[in-house]
């Protein structure tokens, strides 16, 4: 009895240790925790994901944050493609562009689908020729917008299409649904969910879908408030790109 | 009541068997994941070694002992030589990368800022698909090595899957940093 209780310890310990730093929610495009990105920079880059995001399905998630300890860069980068997933679905056309201001660390993501036509060194390159320079001036919002720049660049180039820098103009802005429809929404889901738990047994549920699922997309969709953003569109990540400090 | 229990342990294990098959399953799916990123590793040295004997002439012994982590990880063995294998060939290409330090001029190289690149890159990935591996062997040993699978698991020959563990040295990606001349010094060694 007293063994189990031990290990019964064992398992809270290891389960309370696993639990690890939330990462942030997404805020649109640009998520400035560290309050560097200036609001015609942030315009430009939401401006330059939409037409990107029309034009070629990829999707340029910019984040910045005063520190990422205690996980490194990389890692919490990683988190950050994992949680949010910009790029489309299947097709994983993602980027994430993480800085850390007080660490000097910059770091690039990109997705699985990007990765032919952003490899690594190409990544590092861009961050030595439009990032670094600008950041070790101090400038930290002209250096993302630039290394923004560059990688939406580089991706309609390889897409053959050609950005223009305006979104077009704002569509027929989307008719807001009224609350208690979305409501109504959200409750027949809920319900189809339940149902369907409750008549399949867990084993036998098909792989990818667990209840929380299919929610956890609108997250940002209803978070974002702003311009256009509806949430990013699922896409995947290996853990290629690069980083650098300054 | 006991032999009710075990009567019935027995009869879910029915259901068992394919949940072992689909966990073992998973453990294969992403230790190849694994492989892809070693093989794509091990394509790039060549390149790599190739721009830095340019300027680091008198470096035979590290570039000698990435040709033999490298040699050995491609003359395959079980699946734990190979994770050894290549937690070698990390430490020596960790080492490697570190002789740039002493040379500026490979440092200041393109085609060597962009190798460079490439391999911490691959080496993230190959960080990233060894987690996933883990994950996936530690759900399996987790499963057959309990009630009631533990009882006849062995017997269908599902055995305890090895974890590709890393070498602390080695979680560290060996980093050059093209972001401190001169100006700072790096803020980690």
């Amino acid at each position: 009895m007293r063994s189990l209780a031990a290990l019964l310890a064992t398992a809270v310990i290891a389960t309370a240790r696993a639990v690890e730093p939330p990462v942030p929610a997404p805020q649109g495009y640009v998520t400035d925790l560290a309050h560097v990105i200036g609001p015609e920079v942030r315009a430009r880059i939401e401006r330059l994901n939409e037409e990107l995001r029309d034009k070629t399905g990829a999707e340029i998630a910019v984040v910045t944050v005063d520190t990422t300890a205690p996980l490194d860069d990389f890692t919490y980068a990683m988190r950050i493609a994992d949680a949010w997933k910009p790029g489309r679905k299947r097709e994983d056309t993602g980027v994430v562009f993480l800085v850390a201001t007080r660490d000097r660390k910059l770091r690039i993501l990109v997705g699985y689908g990007l990765e032919g036509i952003l490899p690594d060194g190409l990544v590092g390159e861009i961050e030595d020729r439009e990032v670094v320079p600008a950041f070790r001036a101090g400038r930290i919002d002209e250096g993302v917008g630039r290394g923004v720049a560059a990688l939406a660049a580089r991706i309609a180039d390889a897409r053959g299409v050609v950005l223009t820098g305006t979104s077009r103009p704002r569509a027929p802005a989307p008719v807001p649904l009224p609350g208690w429809v979305l409501l109504l929404i959200i409750l027949v889901f809920a319900a189809l969910v339940l149902y369907q738990a409750s008549t399949r047994p867990a084993r036998f549920r098909r792989g990818g879908f667990y209840p929380v699922g299919p929610f956890g997309g609108f997250g940002g969709g209803f978070g974002g408030g702003g311009g256009g953003f509806g949430g990013f569109g699922g896409g995947s990540f290996g853990g290629g790109g690069a980083g650098r400090s300054w | 009541m006991a032999r009710l229990l075990v009567l019935l342990a027995t009869l879910l294990g029915g259901c068992g068997y394919n949940t072992m098959v689909a966990l073992k399953e998973r453990v294969d799916s992403s230790w190849a994941q694994v492989e892809n990123q070693l093989q794509r590793r091990n394509d790039l040295i060549p390149n790599l070694v190739e721009v830095t004997k340019g300027y680091a002439t008198h470096e035979r012994e590290v570039f000698d002992r990435v040709a033999d982590a490298r040699a050995r990880l491609i003359a395959g063995g079980t699946r734990e030589q190979r994770i050894e294998a290549a937690n070698q060939l990390s430490g020596a290409l960790g080492r490697l990368l570190a002789i740039a330090e002493r040379y500026p001029d490979l440092k200041a190289n393109q085609q060597f800022a962009r190798l460079s690149d490439e391999l911490a890159g691959t080496e993230n990935r190959i960080a990233v698909e060894r987690m996933r591996y883990n994950d996936a062997v530690r759900e399996y040993n987790a499963y057959i090595k309990s009630v009631p699978a533990v009882v006849y698991a062995r017997a269908f020959g599902f055995q305890p899957q090895q974890y590709f563990e890393a070498p602390e040295e080695a979680k560290k990606v060996p980093k050059v940093d093209f972001g401190t001349q001169g100006t700072r010094p790096p803020s980690e060694p």
